[in-house]
């Protein structure tokens, strides 16, 4: 009786052992597959190990980082799909190196699903890191979600794109491109301008919903940017988008790796290393291009945040100083995206010339702007929420 | 004129050509055809994109999924979640339906509502709630649940655990299931049977198991089988509670790959079809008589 | 004790039919409370998994987002915002058109795989029907891209064989409310197939050779027999195809994303998206498709009631 109290007790302040979900799933006759499955699904919380006389949210040093690490075992990674931006490769190495990742049943997450991970974590810790779109940064900071940690290479990345307390920075960035079937498209668009003036009849289209997905809002808003020359305002490119319908080159149908590979969406509008890596894998059998457009085109960065209730707050800083090391940066390069500390590395003369020549020459990059006001940003959701549905959809 | 032919115990079945000379090809084989046709050409076309890389026939796309250490994981994994979904569903459900019909009535119109609701609520909706009922303490949900609810979340920790999902399953699947439950036990006579055996001496257990069981068998194997299907083919609760399931695979390699999610999809089917088919054969086989044996039996009961 | 005694000699009729009286009330009461006994794992287990996060999800439409205070805006902004409005329109009118071709066709499929005399083919079908009914999301979506996309097999074969241009000549597109009806029969269908089954092995062959001694054609066995009794499993399977393609979301998402405007995709655009997030929109959208969705329950409820008082059960 006693004992079967204290196990309740036990349950409610401090960690389960294996032996009490052992119990509990073999009633449910459970084999041990899906047991260690659900063993690592359930998240066990360790005791955070001691935090005393380190500064949690300063840089810390490597060698108490990968033994703390070490000490907690593994590291939950939301939102961190393998084929975007070589993360595969960046999941390898810091596995290999230090602690196992989890990262599969989260992989394909929306930023919003992120952010309710965090969320639904106070009492149930779960998910150390994740990998949301700009915007959420300062909506994370609002609900007190987020742990701040600024990592040694802090100095390295432009203020604009980092929190100054250090609860967001900017991973790396890409911009919005054009992804040509060459197989299919004869006569490839180099602009928003030709893009609509042009015959592509059905061939035209963007990375899903823009109310939904951030790579889509950012081909909106870049055609804007192409339209008016500046960004004050998405309206030029609801316009566009609506006059791109009207003439039959825009398709419903999503620009993801499955359509384009089939043909269905000759010209996607999406992210620069995005279509590359579709590029590569498609060698041989499609031949893709990748063209940034000449009259305007966006970035779009993406953040890193730390879970203020993470079950493995220190495997979390370790996976922050690796992303952010000339390792992980380069790592990111590889996959075609332009790590935040590219003029840094660069500078220090850090990156491979046969790198560098894999991504589309730096002047198509000349007309790439930022937005990092978010208010310009709010507006530009606000806009788009309203006038998506009547003014381009039609109903 | 056919209902009477088909009735009659015949030796052979007879291939599709003798049953077209048949008067009965009437307007329901016709659509049967045209349905199958409509059914079947997605499906080739599928297939046809997961053996071609782009250019012509290759099994690469196939061959790799074998080697995918992921794919016997999360299959496995959610062979499971729907074998105990399929098992739980059929254990709580069938008793009680068969509770309700006897000693129940009014309790009736509360039973239609309760496997009726999980439909107001779509998926992703209940998924969200589920998530935010047993992740957050709420003084009123802790108050409406009698205390199981902290219990269960805090005590037991089934948060963003297999069981709870398998419990969500079961929900899901509540109006597929208790629909033919029900209706099969109003079709039988079951308080005549009930009664029947009650004068024999039998037990309510018994009774349940050895009489009314038998009878309302294929109203408890269609349940089984949509539990099982919808459990395979669930992905957006599984997605939400971070378990690795089969179609949650599936998604990430069509992220990935598009022909080898391509011959995913069409092996998935494939299995869930064999794994089904099993199920179906492993009833008939456990069935004693033939229908028409059955058959008779209501009638005498009526 | 010897005066106890004399005092309770006999009790009267009265007095034996009174404790009679409270023994059997005592054993009714006792009866009826053991009936709802048997009824309560399942009651908790409703209540635990379905109600109470429905009743979640209610409370959570009242609360602001940002703010975390009671308010009523969510609701407000449903009847405000024309998007929203359209979004129920079509979700409707959607789920209403699907569920009545599905259950067309599905009745009369079921009744071909009814009439079925080789076993194993029947029992083929019942299994491929109940595996293509779970059939539904992204592997669907796309198999219908690979099919009648504008780069798909069919649409292909079209153009090259019978010169037929289903884009640009004849004005179609996967991505539109039809090509979505469409799609939605592919799993609806087969649903219609599985529940009519059982419902249909609950028409005797007596009747159908009565009807047929007395002189009936097969038209009207059907139109006098057979459909009447059917009707009730009918009208419920044409309910559970009509809630089914009214939940549905991740088809209709993977195909065309916000194209058609439809609830489940709107509350996921606000819940479950990269731009924006809004919980309490999210949740009062859902609290919207529970009110429709109870009213098409009362309705069919309703319709059962009275066309059980036909049949006289």
């Amino acid at each position: 009786m006693q004992h079967h109290t204290e196990h309740r007790m036990s349950g409610l302040l401090a960690p389960h052992n294996r032996r009490d979900f052992l119990k509990r799933a073999g009633a449910l006759g459970m084999s041990a597959g899906a047991l260690s499955a659900f063993l690592e699904a359930c998240g066990t919380s360790t005791t955070a190990s001691g935090t005393a006389g380190i500064n949690m949210a300063g840089p810390i040093d490597m060698s108490t980082l990968i033994s703390k690490a070490k000490a907690e075992g593994k590291m939950q990674a939301i939102g961190i799909p393998p084929e975007w931006a070589d993360y595969s490769e960046m999941l390898a190495g810091y596995s290999s190196k230090y602690v196992s990742v989890q990262y599969k049943a989260e992989a394909e997450y929306s930023s919003a699903q992120e952010v309710e991970v965090f969320k639904n974590s106070v009492h149930h810790p779960h998910g150390d890191i994740a990998d949301v779109g700009f915007v959420w940064g300062p909506k994370v900071i609002q609900q007190g979600l987020v742990s701040p940690y600024k990592h040694s290479h802090w100095g390295d990345v432009p203020n604009n794109l980092k929190d100054p307390a250090g609860n967001w920075c900017v991973e790396y960035w890409g911009a919005q491109s054009f992804v040509i079937n060459t197989d299919i498209v004869k006569n490839p668009p180099t602009s928003f301008a030709e893009l609509l003036s042009g015959n592509y009849k059905n061939m035209v289209g963007i990375d899903g919903d823009p109310r939904q997905a951030t790579d889509a809002l950012m081909a909106v808003y870049s055609a804007a940017l192409a339209k008016s020359g500046n960004t004050t305002d998405i309206q030029p490119g609801i316009d566009y988008f609506a006059a791109l319908k009207k003439n039959g080159n825009f398709t419903p149908a999503r620009a993801s790796l499955a359509n384009m590979t089939k043909g269905e969406v000759a010209i996607g509008i999406m992210w620069d290393y995005l279509g590359l890596g579709f590029r590569d894998s498609l060698a041989g059998k499609s031949n893709l291009k990748v063209v940034i457009p000449s009259d305007g085109a966006l970035a779009g960065p993406y953040v890193l945040i730390i879970n203020k209730t993470a079950p493995d707050p220190f495997a979390a800083r370790l996976w922050s100083e690796y992303l952010f090391s000339d390792e992980g940066q380069l790592f990111f390069l590889k996959g075609y995206a332009h790590p935040v500390r590219y003029q840094a590395l660069q500078a220090a003369g850090k990156i491979p010339a046969d790198l560098a020549a894999k991504l589309p020459s730096s002047d198509q990059y000349a007309n790439v702007k930022f937005v990092t006001d978010i208010n310009e940003l709010t507006n530009a959701t606000n806009t788009l929420n309203s006038n998506w549905q009547s003014q381009v959809l039609g109903q | 004129m056919d209902v009477l032919t088909e009735r009659k115990a015949v030796a052979a079945p007879l291939g599709r050509a003798e049953q077209r000379k048949r008067t009965n090809f009437g307007l329901d084989k016709i659509m049967l055809i045209l349905v199958a046709i409509y059914f079947l050409v997605p499906l080739v076309a599928t297939l046809a994109f997961g053996v071609s890389d782009g250019k012509s026939f290759s099994l690469q796309a196939l061959a790799s999924i074998f080697h995918d250490a992921d794919f016997t994981s999360t299959l496995l994994l959610s062979l499971e979640l729907a074998v105990a979904s399929m098992l739980l569903t059929v254990l709580l459900v069938t008793p009680t339906a068969y509770w309700v019909q006897l000693r129940l009535p009014q309790a009736r119109v509360l039973m239609d509502i309760l496997a009726l609701v999980p439909f107001a609520v779509p998926a992703i909706v209940m998924a969200f709630g589920l998530i935010e009922v047993y992740s957050n303490v709420n003084p009123l949900i802790s108050v409406l649940s009698l205390g199981l609810v902290p219990l269960l979340s805090n005590g037991v920790n089934i948060v963003n655990t297999p069981p709870l999902l398998v419990c969500a399953y079961v929900i899901i699947a509540l109006p597929f299931v208790y629909r033919p439950i029900d209706n099969n036990l109003r079709a039988i006579n079951t308080r005549v049977l009930t009664e029947a055996a009650a004068s024999l001496g039998c037990g309510w257990w018994r009774t349940f198991l050895t009489v009314i069981l038998p009878n309302i068998w294929p109203g408890v194997i269609s349940a089984a089988l949509l539990t099982f299907s919808t459990a395979m083919g669930e992905f957006t609760l599984a997605s939400l509670f971070g378990l690795y399931t089969f179609p949650i695979y599936l998604n990430g390699i069509g992220q990935s790959d598009a022909h080898k999610a391509a011959a995913l999809t069409i092996l998935s089917f494939l299995l869930t079809l064999l794994c089904v088919l099993g199920i179906l054969l492993l009833t008939r086989i456990r069935r004693s008589g033939s229908d028409s044996a059955g058959r008779l039996e209501l009638i005498a009961a009526k | 004790m010897h005066v106890r005694a004399v005092e309770t000699a006999a009790p009267s009729r009265t007095d034996q039919r009174a404790a009679v009286l409270r023994k059997t009330q005592g054993r009714r009461l006792g009866y009826a409370l053991t009936s709802w006994l048997g009824f309560l794992p399942f009651f908790l287990f409703c209540l635990l998994f379905e109600l109470l996060p429905a009743v979640m999800i209610i409370e959570s439409s009242f609360v602001d987002s940002t703010t975390n205070t009671f308010t009523l805006n969510n609701f407000g902004r449903i009847f405000a915002e024309p998007d929203k409005i359209h979004a129920f329109q079509n979700s409707l009118s959607l789920a209403l058109i699907s569920a009545v071709i599905s259950a067309v066709v599905g009745f009369l499929a079921a009744y071909g795989v009814y009439t079925m005399r080789t076993g194993w083919l029947r029992n083929l079908l019942v299994g491929f029907s109940s595996v293509a009914a779970n059939f539904a999301g992204v592997p669907l979506a796309f198999a219908f891209v690979s099919t009648l996309g504008v780069t798909g097999y069919l649409t292909v074969m079209l153009l090259n064989w019978s010169h037929v241009d289903l884009y640009k000549g004849l004005n179609f597109s996967l991505y539109s409310f039809w090509g979505l009806v469409i799609v939605y029969c592919y799993f609806l269908l087969p649903l219609m197939v599985l529940v009519t089954l059982p419902a249909l092995e609950g028409l005797r062959p007596e009747w159908r050779e009565a009807a047929t001694n007395l002189g009936a054609s097969r038209f009207t066995y059907w139109r006098k027999v057979g459909l009447p009794v059917l009707l009730p499993s009918l009208i419920a399977a044409a309910m559970l195809l009509f809630a089914n393609a009214f939940a549905a979301f991740a088809t209709a998402y993977a195909l065309a994303q916000g194209n058609i405007n439809l609830v489940p995709i709107q509350i996921s655009f606000v819940v479950n998206g990269n731009v924006s997030l809004d919980p309490g929109l999210g949740n009062a959208l859902s609290v919207g498709m529970m009110v429709v969705l109870m009213l098409v329950v009362t309705l069919y409820t309703w319709m059962q009631r009275r066309v059980n008082k036909w049949q006289g059960r």
